[in-house]
């Protein structure tokens, strides 16, 4: 808005009904969810039957397993944490040796390459999931056919399920970082070189801190995105269910506020994380 | 950027929210008859126009950010000159604002438009058993009917209608790829 400019009194009244419309929409279902996981009843569903921490607290063995007793949905939070941490460490070692190739050097083809590099983040998940399933399959049979080796991690299950989430994400953190690396100052390395620093005292000293909001940014972005990642994952999914894969099962199966209990657990988590990044965020985050 | 946050929650959490706000022994029928709308309760689940509202609200957030920073990176200045020179509201946004902001808008439109057709998990689960969802019958010639070459055939399908609608977007809006992308 800009304050010079007059603005007609209807223009500003449909601004706020805009406005709150669209927080209405955009935080109702949010609202709902939080508020069911504490409702007295066995369906996430209303009447208001009353305030219980059942769904969160509750044992095993009675009627209502609550979430923390629920050793199958704790198990595949678990999995999806695992999951989450190598492709974060994955994608940003890839991310970050990209941009410095992308950046950095000069070669035939360059364009191509990082033209190709951002085809993952348009292609849709599940054809990437099926195309990796296919591929690692083949192999698979390959050399089981060639060589009677059985390569147990190309089989459908938690390896691949971080190959193909790392197939996008690292595109993502290589865009991250390499937005902040284009804005380095290469100057400040070259004085480094005219002091006599090696190569690596200049990466550790120089480079790499001027990096790190880039860094702790693509990882948290990384995170976020492999935890809640469900369309690639389903395709590639073996034995053990990551936490959305197990959450749509359950979900098609009848939900109970057990979900709800969980889906809060995640909303306070990614909230906290996402705050904590905004206030970290003295450099703007580029998606 | 508060109301971002709801963007950072997992598509399967906001899913669940609308099933728990929609379907017949939900919020909003409730609602509905409380207000004296309809006699009972009407089951919202399970439409197409369902499927529409869960896209939306997922897909949103891959529009918001790049038309935000499409518009802060427009000069305030530009508009207020277009008024000083006699512009009017509609004439000032139809050939100041959207021309400024049509890369944004390209880049959003292409994300938005492949993660949709890519989505599984809303449509199957706002959509019910009546929905034909394309990469819902994938799924199904992979993992159900193990039927790879149909299912491969039918990701091939997919992969080259939507490759094709975006490079058509592209064509039409005058846009390139690599900048859209580097925008969003």
């Amino acid at each position: 808005m800009i304050p010079s400019l007059p603005r007609p009194a209807w223009l500003r009244a449909s601004t706020v009904v805009y406005g709150v419309l669209f927080f209405a929409f955009l935080f109702l279902p949010l609202a709902v969810v939080a508020v069911f996981a504490f409702n007295d009843a066995p369906y996430p569903a209303p009447p208001w039957n009353g305030f219980t921490l059942d769904w969160f607290l509750g044992g095993a063995d009675g009627p209502r397993r609550g979430l923390f007793a629920d050793t199958a949905l704790l198990g595949s939070l678990w999995t999806s944490v695992v999951v989450a941490c190598w492709v974060t460490l994955l994608s940003v070692l890839a991310g970050t040796a990209n941009a410095f190739l992308i950046e950095r050097t000069q070669f035939r083809g360059k364009q191509a390459l990082s033209m190709l590099m951002l085809a993952p983040l348009v292609i849709p998940g599940v054809i990437l999931g099926i195309s990796i399933l296919a591929l690692a399959s083949r192999v698979a049979n390959l050399a089981d056919d060639l060589w009677g080796l059985e390569l147990e991690f190309l089989r459908p299950g938690l390896p691949l399920v971080v190959l193909g989430q790392f197939a996008y994400i690292a595109s993502i953190a290589t865009l991250t970082i390499s937005a902040r690396l284009k804005r380095f100052d290469i100057t400040l390395e070259e004085a480094a070189y005219n002091l006599g620093a090696s190569r690596f005292a200049v990466l550790t000293t120089i480079t790499l801190p001027y990096l790190q909001p880039a860094l702790i940014g693509a990882a948290a972005i990384s995170f976020l995105m492999s935890f809640e990642n469900f369309n690639t994952t389903l395709m590639l999914v073996g034995s053990d269910a990551p936490l959305t894969v197990m959450m749509y099962g359950r979900m098609r199966e009848g939900a109970t506020p057990v979900l709800n209990a969980v889906s809060l657990f995640l909303m306070v988590a990614s909230a906290i994380l996402a705050l904590t990044l905004l206030k970290r965020a003295s450099a703007p985050q580029e998606r | 950027m508060l109301c971002l946050i709801p963007f950072w929650v997992s598509e399967t959490v906001r899913t669940l929210g609308w099933m728990i706000l929609l379907r017949e022994s939900g919020v909003l029928p409730g609602i509905l008859v409380w207000l004296g709308v309809t006699p009972a309760p009407v089951e919202m689940l399970y439409h197409d126009a369902t499927i529409l509202v869960g896209l939306v609200y997922t897909s949103m957030l891959f529009m918001v950010i790049p038309l935000i920073s499409a518009l802060e990176s427009l000069d305030d200045s530009l508009i207020e000159a277009a008024y000083d020179l006699g512009g009017n509201g509609w004439s000032i946004l139809r050939h100041i604002i959207i021309p400024h902001a049509a890369p944004g808008m390209v880049a959003g439109c292409i994300v938005v438009f492949m993660l949709t057709l890519g989505n599984y998990l809303t449509p199957t689960l706002l959509g019910g058993k009546n929905s034909l969802w394309f990469t819902e019958q994938i799924y199904t010639q992979f993992i159900t009917r193990f039927n790879w070459e149909q299912g491969a055939a039918f990701g091939f399908l997919l992969l080259a209608l939507s490759t094709g609608i975006v490079w058509l977007g592209l064509r039409l809006s005058g846009q390139k790829f690599g900048e859209v992308m580097q925008r969003s």
